[in-house]
């Protein structure tokens, strides 16, 4: 069995548990409880240590999804789930320019000791106040050649998408060697 | 669609970055309460700005600097509102011959830059901005780079807090972005500001810089902070810093590696007796404990051809 993983990744409340619920086979295995703290105010119900869904392709091919969890002081955690990954979807909340900072941060977490695709998908474009996916790259100084797609993380066609983008990301990672 | 959030969190140099980069044409509202200003960007250009507590009008200004009298003003003022309405004062000013073409558009870019340095101090303030929205029609216009009024925007902050959002850590390192040259041909640096860009590389950490031109750790973070949201530069990771031990140890720690850490199999229901193994702790490897980092081209296109796209 060749198993690959990707990594969900993004700040408080930017949609992580959503988007592999959405995209998951199999039941998500999610360690989420109530909070305690300030991530209250965000969310009723924030992920303390991770979420995992997994993808069957065949009989011998196995994808894992981890979303990180989102509160500052599970950061520890991040180390251990980028361990492995073949790739990386950053959530942003879109109507959430205060989050943007936070996001900037674990792109540079994530990034600065090693080489992985990673693209940033713009959530909860559904939104009338959601921020353009361009306005957003600009907001997270992004390159040029790191993609960003817009994406409701409810709308299982959309989340598809994103992995879609995240893989061809990784091919051409494969071929450039 | 209109772009809203709050100074708190999205500060007013990252807003301007963002217009800039963006080459945006439109407006931005910031308030607070009792306060309210508005700045008016043509293609990513700040063209004119007005800050309702401070409403000075351009004849007002030209009177407080001397440029011409009271009873000047008042005849352009009333020529205005008789037979002109449409036409800026200024202008009329200047086709009685108070004053040029020149003084007047000096005027105006000063009181442009006056309003936005001065809405650099506001630590907090819902902004709003609207696409496509120009300056009122009586008003002088002026395309101003916005490197240079984040420059000059940042050097009025004066505290941590602000910096340390973008600068976490003295030890992080500092290097120019890809095309530092060219952006920074229109910004105008101070003595102290060169002493530091003559010394960014891409090895000295902000720490580094500081001890060698003797500015001091604020000093040396808060131009650097200005070169960060002007573009100019971009950090990168922190560096290990000798920590040295107590006296008589005779030797200093270095930050090392972590210890490896246990590969993670979320597909096991309990873990394996017996030592666990240490996983490599070069990420580049192709195979990191049971996940393969780098799957062959053939296992992608299975997850492509699964997710129904196309290659």
């Amino acid at each position: 069995m060749q198993t690959v993983k990707m990594v969900v990744t993004g700040a408080l409340a930017s949609g992580k548990s959503e988007f592999i619920k959405t995209i998951s086979e199999t039941d998500v295995v999610s360690t989420e409880r109530k909070s305690t703290d300030e991530a209250s105010l965000l969310k009723k119900e924030t992920t303390v240590a991770m979420d995992f869904g997994r993808i069957v392709v065949g009989n011998d091919l196995v994808l894992h999804l981890f979303g990180t969890p989102g509160q500052k002081r599970f950061d520890f955690m991040w180390e251990m789930l980028s361990q492995g990954m073949m790739g990386m979807v950053v959530l942003v909340d879109s109507t959430r320019p205060d989050t943007f900072r936070e996001t900037s941060r674990i792109i540079d977490f994530f990034t600065a000791n090693q080489k992985t695709p990673y693209i940033v998908a713009c959530n909860k474009q559904d939104l009338p106040d959601a921020w353009a996916p361009e306005d957003i790259r600009h907001s997270l100084r992004l390159d040029e050649n790191v993609k960003i797609v817009p994406c409701v993380a409810l709308d299982p066609r959309q989340v598809r998408n994103v992995l879609l983008e995240l893989l061809y990301s990784v091919l051409e990672f494969i071929e450039e060697g | 669609m209109a772009l809203v959030g709050n100074l708190r969190d999205f500060g007013l140099s990252e807003f301007l970055y963002l217009v800039d980069r963006g080459a945006k044409t439109g407006r931005l509202t910031l308030q607070k309460p009792g306060d309210r200003a508005e700045l008016y960007f043509n293609t990513g250009k700040l063209v004119y700005a007005t800050h309702f507590n401070q409403d000075e009008r351009i004849g007002d200004i030209l009177v407080r600097m001397g440029r011409v009298t009271r009873e000047q003003c008042n005849i352009a003022l009333e020529i205005q509102q008789a037979k002109q309405p449409d036409k800026p004062v200024g202008q009329i000013m200047v086709e009685l011959g108070m004053l040029t073409q020149a003084e007047i558009l000096k005027c105006v870019r000063l009181q442009i830059e006056e309003i936005t340095y001065g809405l650099f101090g506001w630590q907090e303030g819902d902004f709003r901005f609207e696409p496509d929205m120009a300056p009122p029609r009586e008003s002088v216009s002026i395309p101003l780079s916005i490197e240079n009024l984040i420059m000059e925007g940042t050097r009025r902050i004066d505290e941590w807090a602000r910096i340390r959002d973008r600068i976490p850590s003295l030890d992080v390192i500092v290097r120019f972005s890809d095309k530092p040259h060219e952006k920074a041909k229109g910004v105008n640096l101070t003595p102290d500001e060169w002493r530091v860009f003559a010394r960014i590389n891409g090895a000295n950490s902000v720490r580094q810089i500081s001890l060698q031109t003797g500015l001091g750790d604020f000093e040396t973070a808060r131009i650097i902070y200005g070169f960060l949201s002007a573009g100019l530069v971009i950090l990168t990771k922190e560096i290990a810093q000798p920590t040295p031990v107590s006296p008589g140890l005779g030797g200093t720690l270095t930050t090392g590696p972590l210890p490896p850490l246990a590969p993670f199999d979320p597909d096991e229901t309990a873990p394996a007796p017996g030592p666990v193994a240490p996983a490599p702790r070069n990420r580049f490897t192709p195979r990191s404990g049971i996940y393969e980092t780098r799957p062959g081209k053939e296992a992608v296109l299975r997850l492509i051809a699964h997710f129904g796209g196309a290659f």
